[in-house]
């Protein structure tokens, strides 16, 4: 299956998005290692303070992803 | 009896995103934000007291010369989180109102960010709940400022991870003093 994932602040350099293909579902938690593999371990410390969500709630880590669909991944914040 | 909605209003002058209820009015715009509009919805006739916060680009961060800055957020997400936040204040501070509005986008040293009301029957109410808003915002909610310098460069500051198990801050703030 195939996930969205937008890029927001810090990852905007990389682009405003990025598609993950994967075997069957998988965890928030198997998408952040997917996602090092797939824009370079060089973003690894930013992927991994970061948060993955769709429109409405924050993502935990053990949380499955059962079909294709769009997520966000969020950067430290610093509203204001 | 509590009256919510939610509206996705995609017109040039108004905001893009609005959360209602009676007494939390939270919003993100691309659009001048309007501290009027803010005062209005928090008017209570049983309210002493009104504390406005606003947040304005500097022109200087960390020694450097700064001459704009870029907000980018997710929209949905920053309502749903300004409405939470509003909505814990209220529980603390009882019979107090709120009006938030963020903006998104460009904006020159001088513009301003975000605008914060809360209106309360007296001052000491209005006074904490809008400085707990504030501390909030920057901790939770989901924006990003891109700086740009006079010198031609941009930074992406650092900020507050979302993650439970994540380091509490950037390791610049001591926790709460994100610009």
């Amino acid at each position: 299956m195939q996930i969205t994932i937008s890029f927001y602040g810090a990852f905007r350099r990389l682009g405003s998005s990025v598609v993950l293909n994967t075997q069957g579902a998988v965890t928030v938690g198997d998408l952040r290692n997917i996602l090092v593999e797939e824009i370079g371990k060089e973003n690894k410390a930013l992927i991994y303070d970061s948060v993955f969500a769709n429109d409405t709630t924050i993502l935990n880590d053990g949380e499955k992803i059962l079909s294709s669909c769009g997520l966000s991944i969020l950067p430290p914040v610093c509203g204001g | 009896m509590e009256k919510k909605s939610y509206h996705h209003v995609d017109c040039q002058y108004y905001p893009l995103y609005v959360v209602v209820n009676m007494a939390i009015f939270v919003s993100v715009t691309r659009d001048a934000i309007s501290i009027q509009k803010l005062l209005a919805e928090v008017a209570d006739d049983s309210h002493g007291a009104l504390d406005f916060f606003i947040g304005a680009v500097r022109n200087v961060h960390e020694g450097k010369d700064v001459k704009g800055i870029t907000y980018d957020g997710h929209e949905m997400l920053i309502n749903k989180t300004l409405d939470d936040i509003c909505r814990e204040a209220e529980r603390m501070w009882p019979d107090t109102h709120y009006a938030v509005c963020h903006y998104l986008g460009d904006l020159p040293v001088g513009g301003i960010s975000i605008a914060i009301a809360v209106s309360s029957a007296h001052r000491a109410e209005s006074f904490d709940a809008c400085r707990y808003i504030i501390e909030a915002v920057k901790k939770r909610v989901p924006v990003w400022k891109q700086e740009h310098y006079t010198d031609g460069s941009s930074d992406w500051l650092p900020g507050h991870s979302l993650r439970k198990r994540a380091a509490p801050c950037c390791g610049h703030c001591g926790g709460s003093n994100h610009g």
